[in-house]
């Protein structure tokens, strides 16, 4: 738990064990394969649609953590909803799974310290926090994090007890990274 | 009613020349986001000082949700997109 995301030129490193590497790699990879339509996307007849990413995928989301990773831009309007969907989702899924990929392809290499250019900062921050969106929707988070305690009955199993533990952890090192990378902005 | 383009009559409100109200983006609060992240992400997307980053998260944080942005449809529509890739929850309306 000591572990944290630490400054290394413009940007960072993270020590991780191997049993943090394979959490991180078990939950990244989960989080790719959710990320994906259900329905394999019809070919592009559009060169260029396809290159910027709009689709036929319109659709929100029935899934509650998938709603909160594509969320409505307009919740009171479901026709202008469907519309940006259809603008916006396609590639908001593609930059969203390819930050994971490239998380997970900093999880495969060697060495025990991760080293991370600052685009590689950019894409673990925002691939931390769509992780976090999805686990904490899973166990029901409702209250502010900064308030935040357990109860012994919401911990009572050891699977979810275990969730929460590292829901907890991803929230330490994301925020750790938060503050590396503010740092940057001053 | 007409639905071919009718002549329009003049009259005391005439709507069409009146300047479109404005879009806005609102940013809700959520149980998951950092503080920490909300405002960092006001800063580095918006361009924000400390202390206005600071102002709206705990805007969004206390009031359940903060107005971050105004302009035309679809610079709103780019700001919210901006906003999701984040992971912040984000939507635009017309200004009331």
């Amino acid at each position: 738990m000591a572990n944290k995301f630490r400054s290394h030129g413009d940007g960072a490193t993270l020590v991780i064990d191997q049993d943090e590497r394979e959490v991180l790699i078990h939950l990244f990879s989960e989080l790719g394969f959710f990320l994906q339509p259900d329905q394999p996307e019809p070919e592009h007849t559009d060169p260029l649609a396809a290159m910027v990413g709009i689709g036929t995928d319109s659709d929100a989301p029935e899934d509650p953590a998938l709603a909160r990773l594509l969320p409505s831009a307009y919740p009171q309007d479901p026709k202008a909803d469907e519309e940006f969907r259809r603008l916006t989702q396609e590639g908001l899924r593609q930059r969203k799974t390819q930050a994971v990929v490239v998380v997970l392809e900093c999880l495969h290499s060697e060495s025990n310290r991760l080293v991370l250019d600052a685009s590689q900062c950019q894409l673990w921050l925002t691939a931390l926090n769509d992780l976090r969106l999805v686990l904490g929707t899973r166990l029901g988070v409702t209250v502010d994090p900064a308030s935040q305690e357990w109860t012994e009955e919401e911990a009572a199993t050891d699977q979810r007890a275990n969730l929460l533990a590292i829901y907890d952890w991803l929230g330490y090192l994301q925020d750790t990274l938060v503050r590396v990378l503010t740092k940057r902005l001053a | 009613m007409s639905i071919a383009p009718a002549e329009l009559e003049k009259s005391e409100t005439d709507f069409s020349i009146m300047p479109e109200l404005p879009w806005i983006t609102l940013v809700w609060n959520d149980p998951v986001n950092l503080m920490s992240y909300v405002a960092y992400v006001f800063r580095a997307y918006f361009g924000h000082s400390e202390q206005e980053a600071e102002r709206l998260m705990l805007q969004v944080h206390n009031e359940g949700r903060a107005m971050v942005s105004s302009g035309s449809r679809e610079e709103m529509e780019r700001d919210v997109e901006a906003m999701h890739g984040y992971g912040l929850w984000a939507t635009l309306q017309q200004d009331m």
